[in-house]
């Protein structure tokens, strides 16, 4: 049932006779381009029209933590001992993959360890001899084991985060490491194992200070900025610190804390293009990207203003927010303030974390999360009007229960099925003792859990939805999948200096869905970049497939629509980056599709 | 149908009437996208709107311009400009309301662009020098000034070859004072000069001469020019004041007499002249007149001028006087006013056995602990207080801030019930921080009922309107808050129309409720009292792009960049300064930095590290010489000139 589709020059034709046709109509719609569905003075949530049904009550989603049955023992040790050293805060980070290709979800976690004696920090090795990654292969029974060793997975530097994608094109899951200090890309060789080809790939990571330092990379993405069939690589970068340009940042009983990012400089992104034969050329001066810094920890890429090319946005600490429009996979352009998204509602720098994109309301526009400081609320940047977004965090519910959590890792997820995606975020203070000092917030904090109303509006459900979602921590990275293939998603937290947790959903059976593991062929083989759009139950839904995203880790690449209680599916559509489309109607819910770009869409076992 | 075919013939016939059509169509937009705004802002009942004409927008930007409301002038002139309004005239207001908006570089720009159209124009040249100035760009500006000469010679009106005539006056005293801020004061002398040539009875003339010569060290020839001064403008307290300055700087009997008088004559026509008060105290003092020394200080430090020094003078009058307890009373808060906090503390202690200060001796000193952050002896004096005088809220009022220092919240709320129970008066303000204290905590509702009770015992204070709008903002979804909010917010605004914070906060209240106009009107508000602030920029570029004004978005962007851009050079300036203070360089860079941006204060700070490290440095002297003029210190500015001009003539040999 594969349709091919126009190219992608008709589609721009299309869209430019429409434009004409519509200034023809309405003069001041010239002003605002032509993608429109909304108007300035209209409400945030979805259309009248687009709205469905509601879905009848059911009883909540409830998490359950699994992590010591599915045999997870991973332990972040952020390697303090007293210095309120500021990397000691940030890590770690986690992902989902499937790197032997079984159909069942692996996970990756990503230490930080011990830093060795002050005075041979300059290279943050740290005197833990153990690897700072940890793999772990997924039996399918409910069960996990360690398979660091074996996959010949290991890193020395001070893990931060993590992300997966194919970057060869061989069909295997390749792995990239973020660290304090030279990052690590590991290619999967296809049999279990993984080989360190950092120094061949010429992706460590770029040196500060004239050579002397790394720098400290946070997040990280795989984007075919350049719709060439390889994904390429986008590197965000935090701070220029070191054991030797560590300062004192006092905390109101006057004793050293940790600094806020006030206290560094700011570091250029690094964006590597991908040669097509296991090297990679920094291209972050070419594209402009490295113009414009910032104090990095999240990534989010989709193809923001329709016009093909994958823009990315940035989420930076106590700096403005950056979003880069790419003009067709040539450079870049930092346009955030234009879209609305550098500041804060009040015109302020939110200190950013970790950030997701998803459409939420189903308007067919994609909007922004990110996770900020305790005080500053979670933003929800929402497109209102052609080409720009607003925080809707308050009008829709999202902001308030916010308020006093710090939140890192956040990400947009269907957890209950319904054809709404929902919202998670991962929270958790960076001062030990920050209760002594402000009334109301904790160092410890249990998650927020928003359920998406589908009315425009969220209800945060965290402490209804099981036992680990009430309890505290002090969470940083997080990523979902499905880890026992039984359609609704599951939740991998990673605690600084604590355990990382799997919280299984136990979804009341009832809502369908749908789940699709792409395979380019003319796009890259992770179809990353593609945009899936899903109409059924009178809802049209769409996800993107993205690396990165969240903080410091990654969710599966293979998206997960929810159904409710539609049992047909009436069109599913996919966008590839190559420009191509698949389109196919009727497809079976309750089933994971295997989709090679131009081929068809099949099961998987 | 007919007309619309007509009309489309005769345009492709004639493609010139066409083009002229489209320019004013084009015009017409432009003129209609700027003022929309304001129009639609200001028309709560339907008004019949008229496109204005590029003289119509000029007269209103020039109008916008003498209100003050800067932002708006600069974008309805741009509008005019656009529109064909292209004078010197529209261009000197222009770039005057930019510099008001603190883009200096932008006026300069237009200040050029005024005296291309129109080079006869003095005052322009005057202008443009000064813009030059105000960031350190001083070769420039002597180069403007020299213009300036040359236009003032070929157009100004003469009475004879050397001399102008009297209508010339006011351009030859505007030169002399460009050239004194400029430090160039023998060159002023001789501008003044000419001005009193020009028109003998203007006191201005002898004004700046005497002045210039006052920095010169020519006190001698000051005098008798400030004499002049005085009869010309028997009532300009300043004349009296500067007279008397002068006098003093000659150290005899009948001089000091005589400035004395001239001091009388200032505080006669100004009693609040706190300057004059302070130089009249320490004339008392010389003269061994304690209690009228005493009574200046004490009127002088009631306005708030100079206090460190003026207690410092008072104590030692006290001491003079051989009154200990008051000179422990005066040095203590001396001591206490620069910091040096033990001391102070030892001055309080001797008050302790006066009964004059029994009570208040405890509250200076739970004061002084609790700025030396020794809260819990603070807590012990306060509590010696109440055990004398257990009804004094002011007592509990002070406890309250010592336990908010310790973050004791119940016990700061304690203090805080126990002064609105025993004033109730004033337990508007206890109430409103018990407010404050609840909004901390995350107690909204809460909050919200105690503020809105402090709005219910004193309906006009603006803070408490502020505070309540913004607790409402806190939760704006729910119920009507939003709408509150604003309500709020605006009665805090009609009561205090001069803060910045409260038309920022309206405006993001606005843009939350979707009302783009009133937000834009508002954050017009804030940039005509702080316009040197990202955040408006940020925001009037969302707004505009909002209501479709492209233009007027790009220049906020382009502001808000400009801005963002100095921030983080400033940013990283001041780590390089903290990472190597030893480095003349980087105070350098800093110094010339914040020159730029017009914070002299701590562009002064820069260059006199810069010179500590280097003290025959060119580029710091010359900083200090444009940073001295500009905080109109004259003589240190001259001063540093002559250093300036004697090593760039030692570098040039």
């Amino acid at each position: 049932m594969h349709v091919r589709k126009k190219s992608l020059n008709s589609v721009h034709m299309n869209r430019k006779a429409k434009c004409l046709l519509l200034s023809l109509l309405a003069a001041p719609a010239v002003f605002f381009g032509c993608s429109a569905r909304q108007t300035v003075s209209s409400p945030p949530g979805p259309k009248a029209s687009l709205i469905a049904a509601r879905t009848p009550e059911r009883a909540p989603a409830q998490f359950t933590d699994i992590t010591d049955q599915a045999g997870i023992h991973f332990v972040h040790d952020n390697g303090a001992f007293g210095k309120k050293w500021m990397p000691e805060t940030t890590g770690g980070g986690g992902a989902f993959l499937d790197y032997d290709r079984d159909g069942k979800e692996d996970i990756l976690l990503v230490n930080s360890g011990q830093f060795a004696a002050p005075a041979a920090t300059s290279t943050y090795k740290t005197r833990d001899t153990r690897s700072r990654v940890t793999l772990y292969h997924n039996r399918g029974d409910g069960t996990f084991e360690d398979v660091t060793a074996k996959a010949g997975l290991r890193v020395d530097g001070y893990g931060q985060g993590v992300c997966v994608g194919d970057y060869d094109n061989d069909g295997w899951d390749d792995i990239y490491i973020t660290c304090l200090g030279p990052n690590h890309l590991f290619r999967n060789r296809g049999d279990g194992t993984f080989e360190d080809v950092t120094a061949r790939a010429g992706v460590p990571g770029m040196k500060v200070n004239g050579g002397l330092k790394w720098k400290w990379s946070s997040s990280c993405a795989w984007i075919d900025y350049d719709r060439d069939g390889y994904v390429d690589l986008f590197v965000c970068n935090f701070v220029e610190w070191s054991p030797e340009l560590d300062v004192f940042c006092g905390n109101k009983g006057g004793k050293k804390d940790y600094c806020a990012p006030d206290a560094y400089k700011p570091l250029p992104n690094t964006l590597y293009h991908n040669n097509h034969n296991g090297t990679f050329t920094d291209v972050s001066v070419r594209t402009q990207v490295s113009e414009y810094l910032g104090k990095a920890w999240g990534i989010a890429a989709w193809d923001f203003n329709g016009d093909g090319w994958p823009d990315i946005a940035i989420a930076n600490d106590r700096q403005p927010n950056t979003f880069f429009i790419n003009h067709e996979g040539k450079y870049f352009t930092e346009e955030a303030v234009q879209v609305g998204i550098a500041l804060s509602e009040s015109g302020h720098p939110k200190s950013g974390m970790g950030i997701d994109v998803a459409d939420w309301n189903n308007d067919g526009r994609d909007a922004l999360f990110i996770g900020n400081f305790s005080n500053e609320k979670l933003s929800l940047f929402t497109p209102d009007v052609p080409g720009m977004m607003t925080d809707m965090a308050d009008r829709t519910g999202i902001g308030q229960p916010s308020l006093l959590f710090l939140t890192f890792g956040c990400f947009f997820f269907d957890y209950d099925l319904d054809g709404w995606q929902d919202a998670f975020a991962a929270n958790g203070h960076i001062q030990e003792f920050v209760e002594e000092f402000n009334t109301g917030i904790t160092y410890k904090e249990r998650p927020l859990l928003y359920h998406n109303l589908g009315n425009g509006t969220f209800a945060e459900v965290g402490e209804q939805s099981g036992q680990p979602l009430r309890a505290r921590y002090v969470l940083r990275g997080c990523a979902f999948a499905d880890i026992d293939n039984d359609g609704d998603l599951d939740i991998l937290t990673v605690e600084n200096n604590g355990r990382a947790r799997l919280w299984r959903n136990d979804l009341p059976r009832g809502h369908h869905w749908i789940r699709f593991h792409l395979m380019g062929r003319k796009s890259n083989r992770d179809g990353i970049g593609a945009l899936i759009t899903v109409k059924a139950g009178g809802l049209k839904q769409r996800q993107w497939v993205k690396s990165g995203c969240s903080f410091l880790s990654q969710s599966s690449l293979k998206p997960t629509f929810g159904l409710g209680p539609a049992a047909r599916v009436e069109e599913v559509e996919i966008q590839w980056p190559s420009g191509a489309k698949d389109v196919w109607p009727n497809l079976a819910p309750d089933t994971v599709y295997t989709v090679t770009e131009g081929q068809g869409a099949a099961p998987e076992n | 149908m007919k007309h619309v075919i007509a009309s489309t013939n005769q345009s492709s016939a004639n493609p010139k009437r066409l083009r002229i059509l489209l320019g004013m169509l084009v015009c017409t937009a432009v003129a209609w996208g700027i003022t929309r705004p304001y129009i639609v802002a200001l028309k709560r009942k339907p008004v019949a709107v008229s496109i204005p004409t590029a003289s119509t927008l000029l007269t209103t930007g020039r109008e916008r311009a003498e209100q003050g409301r800067w932002l708006e002038a600069v974008e309805i002139l741009d509008a005019a400009l656009r529109s064909g309004a292209d004078t010197a005239e529209t261009h000197r207001i222009l770039g005057r309301s930019l510099g008001e908006l603190g883009w200096v570089t932008d006026t300069i720009a237009e200040y050029e662009k005024a005296i291309q159209r129109e080079p006869a124009f003095f005052n322009t040249y005057i202008s443009l020098a000064t813009a030059y100035r105000s960031i350190g760009r001083r070769a420039e500006a002597l180069r403007t000034l020299q213009r300036a000469e040359a236009t003032l010679r070929s157009s100004a009106p003469r009475e004879t070859p050397a001399r102008y005539a009297r209508p010339a006056a006011p351009m030859l005293e505007a030169l002399a004072e460009a050239y004194a801020r400029l430090g160039e004061f023998p060159r002023s002398v001789q501008w003044a000069t000419q001005a009193q040539n020009a028109d003998p009875t203007r006191p201005q003339g002898y004004l700046l001469a005497a002045k210039s010569y006052f920095v010169l060290k020519q006190a001698d020839r000051a005098i008798p020019l400030l004499q002049k001064a005085c009869s010309y403008a028997p009532d300009d307290p300043d004349a009296h004041y500067t007279l008397a300055l002068a006098l003093r700087a000659r150290p005899s009997e009948p001089h000091t007499l005589l400035a004395r008088e001239h001091l009388l004559a200032a505080l006669k026509l100004d009693p609040q002249h706190a300057p004059a008060l302070y130089q009249f105290g320490l004339i008392c003092m010389e003269r061994k007149e304690w209690e009228a020394a005493l009574r200046a200080f004490r009127s002088a430090y009631e306005l708030r001028y100079e206090p460190g020094a003026l207690l410092w003078r008072a104590g030692q009058a006290s001491q003079a006087q051989g009154d200990k307890v008051q000179t422990a009373f005066f040095l203590g808060q001396y001591y206490e006013y620069i910091g040096q906090l033990d001391t102070a503390l030892r001055y309080f202690q001797q008050l302790l056995a006066s009964p004059q200060y029994s009570r208040s001796v405890y509250t200076f000193l739970a004061r002084t602990q609790t700025k030396a952050g020794r809260y819990q002896a603070a807590l012990a004096a306060l509590a010696k207080a109440i055990q004398r005088d257990p009804r004094a809220p002011d007592l509990r009022r002070q406890q309250a801030e010592v336990y908010s220092k310790l973050h004791i919240v119940t016990k700061q709320i304690a203090a805080l019930q126990e002064a609105a129970r025993l004033d109730p008066q004033n337990a508007h303000r206890d109430t409103f921080l018990l407010g404050k204290i609840a909004l901390e905590v995350g107690n909204y509702d809460e909050a919200e009922q105690l503020l809105e009770k402090s709005i219910a015992l004193k309906p006009d204070e603006s803070q408490y309107h502020y505070a309540l709008g913004q607790t409402y903002l806190l939760r704006p979804e729910m119920g009507d808050r939003l709408n509150r909010a604003i309500r709020h917010l605006e009665e805090a605004e009609r009561l205090a129309p001069d803060s910045v914070t409260l038309h920022d906060f309206l405006s993001a209240a606005y843009m939350k409720a979707g009302r783009w106009e009133e937000a834009a009107v508002a954050l017009h508000r804030s940039a005509n009292l702080a316009a040197q602030n990202q955040v408006l920029y940020f925001r009037l570029n969302q707004i505009y792009r909002r209501l479709g004004n492209e233009r007027e978005a790009q220049r906020a962007q382009d502001y808000y960049q400009r801005l963002r851009k100095q921030e983080v050079e400033s940013d990283l300036l001041s780590r390089r300064v903290k990472a190597h203070p030893g480095d003349p360089a980087a105070h350098l860079a800093m110094g010339s930095l914040l020159l730029r941006m017009r914070d002299y204060a701590a562009a002064r700070r820069e260059f006199e590290k810069a010179l500590a490290l280097s003290p025959d440095n060119l580029t710091a002297h010359e900083g200090m010489v444009t940073v001295y003029g500009e905080l109109a210190q004259p003589e240190g500015q001259w001063q540093h000139l002559q250093q300036w001009k004697r090593l760039l003539a030692s570098k040039r040999s």
